[in-house]
């Protein structure tokens, strides 16, 4: 069964800060222009990612009552017990007969769920399929991550009806292994991570470059057959190094490069990035898209059909230019920082 | 101690769906549902209708004491979505002195509060960020 993308909406919350004001409140000088994203103090991955689906239904011109299943991928759920997809799938309109389920633990977590659907699609359990991926990451105040870590949303229709594709999915490989680089225990409400270089380079690196060499060759192709590539971003400067290791070009590169914008935005990451691709896109296009997780990557092949003409472009656009500067203090309000500190 | 738990659930079609019930004899939509129709009086005669997450506000007051879980002062809002159904929430995103009379507002789903460590979603209304018509 041929499936793919029937059309993607994202989400970004209003409020942004300069990682060099985060670093100035620490006596820090930091000479970037990099920003982060800050959700309102109302939201959650929950509302975030309720807002990316309802984008998505109505880019790609769905109704929920049409989704067989709707996944909702994060690493940051409101709750350690109960599941956010059912309350998702209320949200959206969606039958009652709909499997919902959480994916958690991850930035990675987001390509697991969107195989999951491809799966269910191509075993004809589902026909069509929603999956989001949101995340409102906050770091411990005074930590190097808390100039990173920020809050997003993306959402992705994928159906088995070919007059509805706007980019089929062509094959995926993966790479696992036990690594360690960034976690939080059930007790702690912060991340904590490794030392830079060594989750970089053994971690991040690694994981991604094999999962997309993986790829490559199952698929007989090479990094030029493709006019895009996007990846799990922790921060701006990780896709030069997989662009590097692999054989992409900055130019291939350039177009899904979210995070010196959005900051870290965790599962929702990849998501987001190719979304952005998307949007970029032509008919005929081969977009590659890896995710990253401690100890795990998943590299997928799309291909660009016909359908990407006339579909609506321009979202996440839309959403990096709607912002509304803060300092540190209302960030620090905004993310519920006092209450986590608890 | 009452717990607003079967509220919410049983109002979980209005502030997670924003689903109204729309007259079938005067064609008005009652929000929330109900059995005997607000306008016309008509008994048990309506059809489920999902409403627009786009609205004006009618009108609105600054409330400065609010439950635990939504941030003080904030704007209370009666707000006519396009489709004429009447809702009353809070205004997110928004300052006290930034809301008008007649302003455009989209409905989002947000928390409205927390109660023994459980989250209450519902809807709430947020200034426009931008045009919907994406990619026009």
């Amino acid at each position: 069964v041929n499936c793919g993308i029937a059309g993607c909406g994202v989400y970004l919350p209003l409020y942004r800060i300069k990682s060099s004001d985060v670093a100035k409140a620490w006596g820090g000088d930091l000479k970037s222009s990099y920003e982060k994203t800050v959700q309102c103090y109302d939201e959650d991955a929950l509302t975030m990612g309720v807002e990316a689906s309802l984008n998505a239904l109505k880019n790609a011109r769905f109704d929920g009552e049409e989704l067989d299943v709707v996944y909702f991928a994060t690493m940051s759920s409101p709750y350690i017990e109960k599941q956010c997809s059912s309350t998702l799938s209320v949200s959206l309109g969606c039958k009652d007969s709909v499997r919902s389920s959480d994916f958690n633990g991850s930035p990675r977590t987001c390509s697991s769920a969107m195989l999951g659907c491809f799966d269910a699609i191509r075993s004809s359990s589902a026909r069509s399929a929603l999956v989001v991926a949101s995340d409102r990451l906050v770091a411990r105040p005074g930590e190097p991550m808390e100039q990173l870590l920020g809050s997003g949303a993306a959402a992705f229709v994928l159906t088995s009806d070919e007059t509805r594709l706007i980019a089929r999915i062509e094959g995926s490989a993966s790479y696992s292994t036990e690594f360690t680089d960034r976690w939080r225990s059930e007790t702690e409400s912060f991340p904590r991570s490794e030392i830079e270089r060594f989750g970089r380079d053994y971690g991040y690196t690694r994981h991604v470059t094999m999962a997309v060499k993986r790829l490559l060759e199952s698929r007989k192709l090479s990094p030029k057959d493709y006019s895009q590539a996007v990846f799990t971003e922790f921060d701006p400067r990780r896709p030069s190094a997989i662009a590097k290791s692999v054989g992409f070009s900055e130019d291939q590169i350039s177009s899904g490069s979210l995070s010196q914008s959005t900051g870290d935005t965790g599962a929702a990451s990849m998501f987001l990035s190719l979304s952005a691709a998307l949007e970029k896109a032509k008919p005929g296009d081969r977009i590659l898209a890896a995710s990253y997780g401690d100890g795990g990557s998943d590299a997928l092949d799309f291909t660009v059909t016909n359908g990407i003409q006339g579909k609506p472009s321009g979202e996440v656009e839309k959403y990096l230019k709607s912002k509304k500067m803060v300092d540190y203090q209302t960030h620090l309000r905004l993310n519920k920082v006092f209450d986590l500190l608890r | 101690m009452s717990s607003a738990l079967p509220e919410f659930w049983r109002f979980s079609e209005e502030l997670l769906e924003l689903v109204g019930g729309k007259c079938k004899n005067c064609g008005k939509i009652n929000f929330p549902q109900r059995r005997i129709c607000t306008f016309c009086g008509a008994q048990d005669n309506f059809e489920k209708v999902r409403i627009s997450r786009r609205g004006k506000v009618h009108t609105y007051v600054v409330a400065h004491a609010l439950p635990s879980g939504v941030e003080a002062p904030t704007p209370l809002a009666v707000v006519d979505t396009d489709d004429g159904a009447r809702l009353v929430g809070f205004v997110t995103e928004c300052e006290p002195n930034e809301i008008k009379w007649e302003m455009p507002v989209e409905v989002v789903l947000r928390k409205v509060g927390e109660q023994d460590g459980r989250v209450n979603y519902g809807f709430k209304f947020r200034p426009i960020r931008f045009s919907r018509d994406v990619g026009k």
